[in-house]
Parts: C-alpha cells; structure tokens; sequence
C-alpha cells in the first residue's frame, strides 16, 4: 500500500469510526428521550383526594410565599382550605395533607417546603393520625414519586426502600417501577399533559361529587378521650418522624403544631401520648374531636362529615376560619393581603369564588326551577336531566312558568308518571324529549317488557364539544323506572325519583353537580346547605315533624349530640353527692322523661335544705321519703306523672306506656319498681323492656328523650351514705 | 448482584470501557478484577471454595506438566518408552487426588444440609461452620471488607450460636466441572497447563459463565481470555443484541410463565389437573427460556468483549429423540459428562472386562447392551445429582437413563415396527410426531423436578388422572391461575408464539441478527428501540416483583 493509499484508508477509518460514535450518541439520545416519554407514560396519577394538584401545585406556587403548611393523611386534605384563611386572615398557607400520608412523607414534604419557601415558612401543622398507620408502600409512592429529584427525595427513597439499593433505583426511575401497568392504562396517562393544576385549591381536596352530601347514620362525637380497640398502635418509623419534624422545626425556627382533625377519635391512650410528646416538646397539641375546641370549631358530624371520619366542605370551612383565627392571634401570621409578590393569591381567590364558591350555591339551592334557572344562565354549564318514576306531582305553577321561561315547554307541560329527557347548554335547549304514562289513571296494571313494541325508556345520545360522548335515559312511574345520565361512559346521575340534573363544565369537562329534586313528593328539596336550612326553619317556629326527612334527621341527630354532651359532661363533673344538680338540670327539659327508683334506701343523708329543695321542685313525697321506705317517680316534660311512697313491706310499682311523638303509634312503656330496706330491696327501671336501673344502694336514675326516644343517661347516689349537694352549693345551677 | 439486577447494567459498562482502555496486554486483569467483584456482591466468604479448586487444579496441573516435561526429555536423553507410562501412573494419582479434593468441596456443599440429619457427619457441617465464623471474624477487622460481608453469614458466632451457616458457593457445580475438565485434558495432554495462577482463577470465575455456565473447557476459554481482543463495532453490537435477546427470554417470557407455575405447583391440591397439565407445558417453556436467556445474556456479554463461548443450547425443542434432545440441551454439561464419564468408562478395562463376561454368557446383544447400560446408567445418576440431592432428582436421572436406554437397546424392534406399521419415518408428519413425542417426555420430566418432592409427584400425577377438569381450559379459570391474570396469560403466549417464529427462522438456518444488520438505519434502530422497551414494559422485574432467580443458579 502506498502512502496515499494508506492515507486514505485511515482517513477513511477514522470517518467510519467518527460516524460510529455519531450514530451511538445519537442513537443513546433517541432512546433516552424514548425512555423518558414512555416513563412518563406509564407514571400513574392520582387526581382522586387531589393528590396530583397538592404534589405538583406546590412547585407552581413563587418561591418564598408559603408561611403555614398543613401536614397529614387525607383527613387533613379534607380538613383545611388554605385560600379561605388567606381570604379572611391574609395567611398564606399551602395544604400538603394526601391520602394516608405517612409520617415519613409528612417529614420530607415539610423539608421539601423549607427547601422552596425558606424564607418564609414559619408554621408547620401536623395531624398526627398518620402516626398510628402501618401504611403500605402504595401511599409512600403516592406521597413521594412526584416530589422533583433533589437530595431530601434521594434520601427519602432510599428510607421508604429499606435500603435495598435496588428498590431505590426503581422508586426513583417511574418506568421501573410501574411498566407492569401496561394492561391497565387508561385515558388519564395519555392526556395527563392536559391536566391544568387547581392551583387556587392549594392542595385541599375538593370533590363535589362525595364529599358535600352529609352521611347518612353519623356517629356521635366522643366529646372527650376515651379508650378505644385501636389504642397504641403508634409505629416506630411514625414516631421516629415525628421526632425528625419535631427536631426540624425546632432548628429552622418553625412553629410545629400538632393537631386531629375533627372525625376519627384517636382513642385515650393515643391522645395522652401524643398530649405527653408534645407537653416534653413544648409544642401545642390541639385535638378538635373533643371538648371543649369541638364546639368551639362547631363542627356537626351529620352535616360537616362526608363519612364520620372525613370533613366536607363546610366542616372544612368551619375548621379552616378556626385555624385562620388561631393562626393570626397566638401565631402571629402574616397578613399579605394587598402586599407586593402576593397578587397571585387574589387571582386564586377569585378562580376559587368563581369554581368553588359556586358549585357550592348551586348545591344549596332548594327548588328545581331556581337551580336550573342558575344553571342556564351560566355560558360554562351544561345540564342534563332525566326524569324516574315521576317528578311531575308536586311541581308548582310557579315553577312550571319558570320552566316555560327557560325554553322548556315539555318541562313545564310534564305530566304525571312520564319520561322526560333534556339537555341544556348554556341556557340553549339542545334536547328536550317526553313520553307520556299510557296508563295515566289509577291502573294498577303494571307495563312489563314487550308490551309495547319499542324500549319503554326515552334515550338520547349526543357529544360535547370536546367529543365525549354522553347519553341519556328516562323511564317514568311504567315505562321502565330508571334515569341514566352517562359522560363518557360513567354514570353520573343519581337515580332517584323525580328530575335527575347533572351539570358540567364546558371548558374542563368535569362534573359540577349531579342532583336530584324529589318533586313528586316535594315541590323542593333541602339543599347542602341543611344546617342552616334548619335553623331558619326552627327559627320560623316549624315542627321539625314537618321538615324534609333529611332535616328531621339532622334535627334528631342534633339532640342526640345534645343529650350525649349532657350526659358525659354530668358524669364528668358530678360526683355521687349530685342527685340534686342532676334533677336539676333534667327536670326542666320538655323532651325528658325521668325516672327515679329507691333501692334500700335514698334518704339516709338528706338535709333539712334538700327535702325543702325536692318539695320547691314539685317532688313533695320525695321530699318527705321516710329511711327505707319504697319511693318511684316519673317525671315528663318537668312535670311529675307519678310519685309513689310505700313504707310497708311491699315494693312500689309502676307500668305504663306513651306514644312515641317521633313514632306516632309506636308504644314506649316503662315498669318501675322499687322496694326500700322494709320490702326486701331492690329497684328497676325498664323502658321497653331494658332495664337501666343500676341495682345499686340509693336513687337510681333513668332519662328518656321523648324526641329521640333513646336513653339520655342512667346513674346512681348512694343517698343514703353521701349526703346531696344543693345546686347553688356546687355552683353547677344551670350550668352544664 | 444478577444479570437482572439494575447495578449489573453500569457495573457492565465500566467492565467494557475499562477493558477496551486499558492495553490488550492487561485486558484479563479487567477480566479477573471484574469477575472477582462480580462474585463478591454473593459474599466474599465464597471465595476460599473458588480460590481452594482453582489453587488445587493449578498446582495439579503444574505438577503433571512437570511429570511429563521431565519423562519428556528423559526420554529425549535416550531413556525407556516406560518412562512415559511411569510419568502417566504417577500424574494419574495427582489427577485422582486433585479432582477428589475438588468433588469432595462439591459434594460438602451439595449435600451440608443432609449431613446435618446424620449423627456422626452432622459434626462437619458444625466444624465447617465455625470456621466460617472465625474467618468472618478475622475479615470483619478489615475495614473495607467488612462492608462486603452478609451480615446474615459472618456475624458473630455468639449471636449465631446454635445455629450451622450454610454456604452454598456461587456457580461451584460449573466452575468444579470445568476445573476437572481442564484436569483432564492436561492429564491426557489434551493441553498444556496454565503457568499463570491468576490466569486460571479468572477463567474459573470469569463472570458471566459463573452464574449458570456454560461449563467452558479451558482449552478453548482459557487462551481467548488471555489474549485481549480489539474492538470490532459489529461484534460489539451483535453482543449486546444477544444479550437483549437472553433478556427477552428471562423477563419477557420466563418470569411471566412463573406467576403461573410456581404458585399452582406450590398448592397443585387447589388446581384440576387440566391446569397442572398447562403449567408443566409452561414449564418446560419458562425452564428453556430462563436457562437458555441467561446463556444468551452470558454469551452476549463474551461477545462483547471479543470471546466466544460454548453454546449450550440448540432449539432442542425441535429434536425427535431423547438422544437428540440432550444433544441440543444444556450441550456443555452433556458434552463434559460425554468427554469426562462416558468415553472413559467404555473404554476402561473392567468395563470391557465385565462386557465380555456377559458377552460369553448371554451372548453378543447382552454384552453389547451391558457396555450401554452402564454407563447410561451412570450419567444419567450423575447428572440427576448434579441437579439435585432429593430423591426426585435421582427419578429423574433414571426416566432419562430408561428412555435412553429403551431407545438404544430396543432400536431393531422399534425399527421393525415402524416397518410394519408401515410408517413413513421421512414424512413430515412423522417428523412432527417424533418432535411432539420428545417434548412430551420433556413435559413429563419437568412434572418430576416440579413437584418439588416425590410425595408431591404422586398427588400432582394423581390430579392430572383423576381430576383432569377439562372445563378449566375453558372457563376462564386457567388465565387466573396461581398469580396469573388474562392480559399476562395472553402476552405470554404470544412471546412464546414469537420465540417460535425465531426458533423455525433459526432452524432453517436464517441468522437474523445479520438480516437485521441489512435493514437501513430507521428499521434496525426500530426493531433495537423495541427489542429494548419490550423488556423494559413487559418484563417481569421491579418492586412488588422481584425477577425469579435464574433456575440453574442454585446448581
């Protein structure tokens, strides 16, 4: 080979070895990239409990803005709207609470929120609820897989990994993690990228869907700690974050509040723990399911709980204007309001007013006529209704003109037991359909399929404008007893009798309000707003008889809050010489029916002072019960039905029965007893066949509600030892 | 650290750019080093088993060299030809003593849990024991070797006290195998030794046969590891291409067939014998797909780095006899069982002595048959063992050793009734049937080392019989079987229909790496990027689901 020849050759090599190197790179960038978008992919999200707008929300806000941040599992994603305290106290706080949150998570999202606003983060709230979980790794990954890579997520990754270096690695890398996804990924992975962040919610989890409606059969609040199956179940790892919170805090000079949202007792033991951390620590420890911050915050678990455990939305907005309260005044939080760097608020506020705020009045809207009459006249809105059953009975003439003035004439012509479809888009009719009963008079003859020839529903299938299909579904009282409102595919609609309404919003797609009016039965409903629905009317003087059976619920759940605050407080504050303050403050109920029976002997230590109180109470014979004797009583409403004294050797008794004023017809009855030292001893009080008489030596006591028809409470004075405490004595007159 | 492991991917990467930086001269030290890493994320307390074979084959084989060398040249200086037999008598005890301590620290890890049943043996697994704790000990006071230490193994003996560590060393079956190999050949003159101790322990531990072979013969490892190959772009590539392939295999297809026979062998009370049926079907598929992936993986590595090692496989589900099959299966171990037991002992005197014992009595064919029953008999008990210790192990070998057997010894009769069945062994239906026939007994021999023990072989055989429930093919019950679920059962089947298609390509003798390197750049980088993101979203590996050991691991 010549040295041209050679020349060329290693020229030619050279090239050949330049252009191996290119295509590698370039081959190694293509597959990167590749990597990237299909990681990306098959990274899920989480939109439920708003995960995916706490966890990304928090990187759109400015950096240095933040001054309060709200940590916890999903009880606090549902307990705190940060923009409501900045609407009223100008506090800027940011609610990083998620779905069964773990300790671990609440540690590294307060570092990672240090890390973003350092300047201004001052206060850290945690619910520590999240301390008695052994979550599993799902909720790690929930918390975690969003938080950017920066060395607190690396150092968090490989906690949550136990330490296998591997595990860290596809913690780390979404792909690794999560390409056994493949069979189950659905629409959401691919338009995620669509996903604008609710940003004016910041991080607390809105979900009109669940989350308004009160529960159904609420439990009562515990009021004060008490021990319970779930006690000391604290894990290690929460406790050892806690102290890492704790230890954070206290070096970056942040007030760490410990806090249990009002829902879920955590039980004695727990409570005392933590109170017993937190009194080692200095930190306050605020617990809102029990007395006295419960009444403060005035949270109703029947209308302010979505489940007895979570807070809905007015709970939450109870909570939140507690804590704005509490925040500017012992925590000395910053009001922004109007200050430079912070107008972004104002414009959260107003998205909030705008997509909050107004679902929210359009849920409290009582008549049908008004809310579709709101819903028109919208632009953004769309509604769908579909009738079941019937929903044509009680409609008013009123509000059948209003129908006519909406351009729904069918509407306004509805007829009784017919299907009736519609779709409303901005006020515009786009659909309205009705097929009237064939059987319109009082036939007992039920329509049964293949009676007729077609479907016996009416249907409609259309498309929004960004192409999701929809369809519709009516059947009347005989023509199939169904309504079916379908957005691309899910069922929406709430099926019940009367007009079925769902509404969505046209420029995001989401479902607003899905609603029911009953207006067969009623020519209205109680809207969400119930607790001040029932208020009003008390306030106007109705018998709760008369109310929606929704608000009579609540009414009844009221009282029974009522009676079980009474009678725990009693028991708190009044010892075995408080017969007399107990009479006191249960013979002046109206709804109170007491019962009062002598075992052995109940006046051994009366006092000239008591026997004179008893008889200025209208219970002259108790007032005179003579040592040993057998003494009954049944006092209702304040005022004594039976007094019974007997000095012989037989017991006294007594039977009878009232009609329940819930019930009606339905028979309560009650048997008394009681014998003194001269008929043999003993005492019973049975009410519907339960005995609630405690057997003991002296006054045994039982309280009815006649409203609730349910046991107040039960105790008993051993009188005949413990001499009885005048009311004025104890200081107790009309307290409790 | 696994081939499946993410720590594997970067330690490879630095084992190529360091091995292709560093001079051709040094390029094995690459080798030893990495190798020597690779094994230590096992635990460097495996080491002294590896490095007592290795120093025990080298001084052996030095010393057979040197017997040799020196009856060489005293023949060469006009000594007697039975100067030679002397120098082979006199190697034939260093081979017999060598490859003895060898199998001995092979059997003792093979057999150290059944030791600790038996009264008077239960003493060395104790004694061994302890000794490993006293070399923890001792490497526990090296800092920089503590942190490679299993806590688990080496801590102290007083917390551990009661308690026989037991140490099963990485790859030991395939590394003894080929140490005696090399043994051998040197005792035969086959090759000349390794004068270079570090040389030998890095083709004993070179890394990606360590794992699961193959079972490399030094003569043909050895000199490639120590020559330091260039780098050539395209075998590069075809290197990683394999590899990519292996992992296909493995994750893809293995991994995916265990969700559903692992956990329906695990409680086969639960299932119809329909669904036993299928699993053990999948069983031979996942058994070839793990095995032969992780061979493609080992191979592909070599490939990489300019070495060519045994193939061990040959589509062997396409064989139409048992013969042929382990012909085309697990091909190294045959191969040493073929070069190392078998040849040796049809040739050795007794045998031919005892042959023709028989011969004399019973006539030619029987004498005929003793020089193959034998020997089968011998390899195929071997060769179970060498998979295992349990009696199921031992069935197997035996089922293997009768088909053999009743293939070899019975021919002219199988011949004779082919004849009069007038069965056209040449058509294609035959040919068919023969491949289908081979595979069943395949299916019938993975049912015996599935079933875990013999106890378990009888009910399983017993469900298959007796509770076929051929409903379950049908009603939806067999996509959800064990750990199974429907969109899983459905890619497996379609990897395993894709294998397939490869597998005829490759038998009618279509490279396809080389049909592929003739695509234009935008197809081949299609067909790589999907090769790549096939595994990567349809392998079965990550948290919540750690891939399955590759199965000869544990041999």
């Amino acid at each position: 080979m010549n040295p041209a020849e050679k020349s060329k050759t290693e020229s030619g090599g050279e090239r050949s070895k330049g252009t191996s190197v290119l295509k590698a790179v370039l081959f190694i960038l293509i597959f990167a990239l590749l990597f990237c978008g299909i990681s990306r992919l098959f990274q899920p999200v989480w939109y439920t409990w708003s995960n995916y707008d706490t966890v990304h929300g928090i990187y759109e806000e400015p950096k240095n803005t933040i001054e309060a941040v709200f940590l916890g599992p999903s009880v606090m994603a549902n307990g705190i709207i940060p923009i409501e305290m900045y609407a009223d106290h100008g506090i800027v706080a940011y609610n990083m609470g998620l779905e069964q949150q773990p300790t671990l998570v609440s540690y590294y999202w307060l570092k990672e929120a240090y890390r973003l606003h350092s300047d201004t983060l001052k206060i850290a709230v945690l619910d520590v609820g999240g301390l008695r979980r052994d979550v599993s790794i799902a909720y790690y990954r929930k918390g975690l897989d969003a938080m950017k890579l920066s060395s607190a997520k690396i150092e968090a990754v490989r906690e949550y990994a136990g330490g296998s270096l591997s595990d860290a690695i596809s913690y780390l890398v979404p792909l690794f993690s999560y390409h056994s996804r493949w069979p189950h990924l659905v629409k959401n992975d691919f338009t995620k990228s669509d996903y604008v962040i609710q940003r004016y919610l910041r991080g607390y989890n809105f979900a009109p869907g669940i989350l308004l409606r009160s529960v159904s059969s609420p439990a009562l609040p515990v009021y004060y700690p008490e021990l319970d199956e779930q006690d000391a179940v604290f894990t290690t790892e929460a406790f050892d974050y806690f102290g890492r919170i704790a230890d954070f805090c206290s070096a970056h000079g942040i007030r760490l509040i410990l806090m249990r949202t009002p829902g879920q007792s955590i039980g004695r033991a727990a409570y005392e723990m933590i109170q017993t951390l937190a009194d080692e620590r200095g930190l306050p420890f605020l617990d809102f399911n029990y007395e006295p911050l419960l009444s403060e915050v005035g949270v109703n678990f029947a209308v302010d709980s979505t489940d007895s455990s979570h807070l809905n939305y007015y709970g939450a907005l109870k909570l939140t204007h507690w804590f704005g309260r509490y925040l500017t005044e012992e925590c000395g939080a910053t009001d922004v309001r109007g200050k430079d760097g912070f107008a972004f608020l104002e414009e959260q506020l107003r998205e909030y007013r705008e997509k909050v705020v107004g679902v929210i009045d359009l849920k409290a809207i009582d008549d049908p006529a008004e809310y579709l009459a709101r819903v028109c006249s919208d632009p953004d809105l769309i509604a769908f209704i579909a009738l079941r059953d019937d929903g044509a009975y009680s409609l008013t003439d009123a509000q059948r003109k209003t129908f006519s003035e909406l351009g729904l004439p069918l509407l306004s012509a509805l007829s009784y037991r017919a299907s009736y479809l519609a779709v409303v888009d901005g006020g515009t009719v786009l659909y309205e359909a009705t097929d009237p009963d064939p059987l319109p008079s009082e036939n007992s003859v039920e329509l049964v399929d293949g009676a007729r020839d077609e479907p016996l529903t009416i249907s409609w299938r259309g498309m929004l404008a960004d192409g999701t299909p929809y369809s519709l579904t009516s059947g009347g009282k005989n023509l199939g007893l169904t309504a079916s409102i379908r957005i691309d595919g899910e069922e929406q609609a709430c099926n019940m009798r009367g007009l079925n309404i769902v509404v969505c919003s046209k420029k995001t797609g989401a479902v607003v309000d899905s609603s029911a009016f009953d207006t067969f039965a009623y020519s209205s409903r109680a809207g969400d707003s119930m607790e001040a629905q029932l208020a009003a009317a008390l306030e106007q003087g109705a018998d709760y008889k008369s109310l929606y059976p929704i608000l009579q619920n609540l009414y009844l759940y009221d009282r029974k809050c009522e009676d079980k605050l009474l009678a725990l407080t009693l028991a708190r504050t009044v010892g075995e010489d408080g017969l007399l303050l107990y009479l006191d403050r249960l013979l002046s109920s109206e709804d109170y029916c007491v019962f009062l029976s002598v075992n052995e002997d109940a006046v051994g230590r009366f006092t000239d002072e008591s026997r004179a109180w008893l008889a200025q109470r209208g219970l002259p014979v108790l007032s005179k019960l003579k040592e040993g004797s057998s003494y009954l009583a049944v006092i209702a409403g304040g005022e004594v039905l039976v007094e019974q004294e007997d000095a012989g050797t037989e017991p006294a008794r007594y039977e009878g029965f009232w009609y329940s004023d819930r019930l009606g017809t339905h028979e309560v009855t009650c048997r008394l007893s009681s014998a003194g030292v001269n008929a043999g001893k003993g005492a019973s009080i049975m009410i519907n066949g339960n005995e609630y008489a405690s057997g003991m030596r002296g006054m045994n006591l039982a309280v009815w509600n006649t409203v609730t028809d349910q046991l107040v409470l039960k105790r008993s004075f051993d009188t005949h030892a413990v001499s009885p405490l005048l009311p004025s004595e104890a200081g107790l007159e009309g307290n409790a | 650290m696994s081939f499946t492991d993410y720590l594997f991917f970067p330690f490879l990467a630095v084992v190529f750019a360091l091995y292709y930086f560093v001079p051709r001269s040094w390029r094995w030290v690459i080798l030893l080093l990495a190798s020597l890493a690779f094994y230590a994320t096992y635990g460097i307390e495996l080491f002294p088993f590896i490095i007592f074979s290795t120093l025990v084959s080298w001084l052996a084989a030095r010393r057979m060299t040197a017997i040799y060398a020196e009856a060489g040249a005293q023949i060469k200086a006009g000594g007697g030809r039975e100067l030679n037999a002397a120098a082979k008598k006199r190697s034939r005890r260093i081979l017999i003593v060598s490859v003895t301590l060898i199998l001995l620290a092979l059997v003792f890890v093979k057999t150290q849990r059944m030791l600790l049943d038996v009264p008077v043996l239960s003493r060395i697994p104790w004694f061994f024991s302890k000794a490993y704790h006293r070399f923890g000990k001792l490497l526990r006071r090296i800092p920089l070797l503590s942190a490679l230490l299993k806590d688990d193994i080496f801590s102290d003996h007083e917390r551990m006290a009661g308690t026989v560590s037991i140490l099963v060393p990485l790859g030991i079956s395939y590394y003894s195998f080929s140490l005696i190999a090399y043994l051998a050949d040197v005792y035969w003159k086959k090759e000349a030794s390794e004068k270079n101790f570090f040389r030998l322990l890095t083709f004993a531990v070179f890394f990606p046969k360590i794992l699961q072979g193959p079972i490399s013969r030094h003569k043909s490892l050895g000199p490639q590891l120590a020559e330091g190959h260039v780098f050539d772009h395209r075998r590069f590539c075809y290197g990683l291409q394999r590899m990519l392939w292996g992992f296909f295999k493995k994750l893809v297809i293995a991994d995916r067939l265990a969700l559903l026979i692992n956990p329906v062998f695990e409680n086969y009370a639960d299932y119809s014998g329909s669904v036993l049926l299928v699993a053990a079907i999948f069983g031979t598929f996942q058994m070839y797909c793990d095995f032969s992936g992780c061979m493609d993986i080992a191979l592909g590595i070599s490939e990489a780095l300019g070495l060519r090692l045994e193939e061990n496989f040959s589509r062997p589900f396409f064989s139409q006899s048992v013969a042929e099959f382990w012909r085309r299966w697990h091909m190294s171990l045959s191969g040493w069982f073929k070069d190392y037991v078998y040849l040796p002992m049809v040739i050795s005197p007794w045998l031919i002595r005892l042959s023709g014992a028989v011969k004399k009595r019973w006539g030619k064919r029987a004498g005929k048959a003793v020089m193959t029953i034998v020997p089968t008999l011998t390899i195929w008990l071997l060769t179970g063992l060498w998979h295992g210790t349990g009696w199921n192990f031992i069935v197997w070998g035996l089922y293997w050793a009768v088909l053999m057997l009743i293939s070899s010894l019975f021919e002219p009769e199988l011949r004779r009734l082919t004849a009069f069945l007038h069965i056209d062994t040449a058509s294609k239906a035959h040919h068919v049937f023969c491949v289908l026939r081979t595979f069943f007994l395949y299916v019938v021999a993975r049912v015996i080392t599935l079933s875990g023990t013999l106890p378990d072989l009888a009910g399983v055989i017993r469900r298959i019989f007796r509770n076929f429930g051929v409903w379950c093919l049908f009603d939806g019950s067999l996509y959800t079987a064990g750990s199974m679920d429907r969109p899983n059962f459905q890619l497996a089947v379609l990897a395993l229909c894709f294998l397939l298609w490869v597998s005829l390509k490759q038998e009618k003798g279509v490279v396809l790496r080389e049909r592929i390197a003739e695509l234009n750049v935008f197809l081949r980088w299609t067909v790589y990027l999907a090769g790549i993101f096939a595994v990567l979203v349809f392998g079965i590996y990550g948290p919540g689901y750690k891939a399955a050991s590759f199965i000869y691991m544990g041999y």
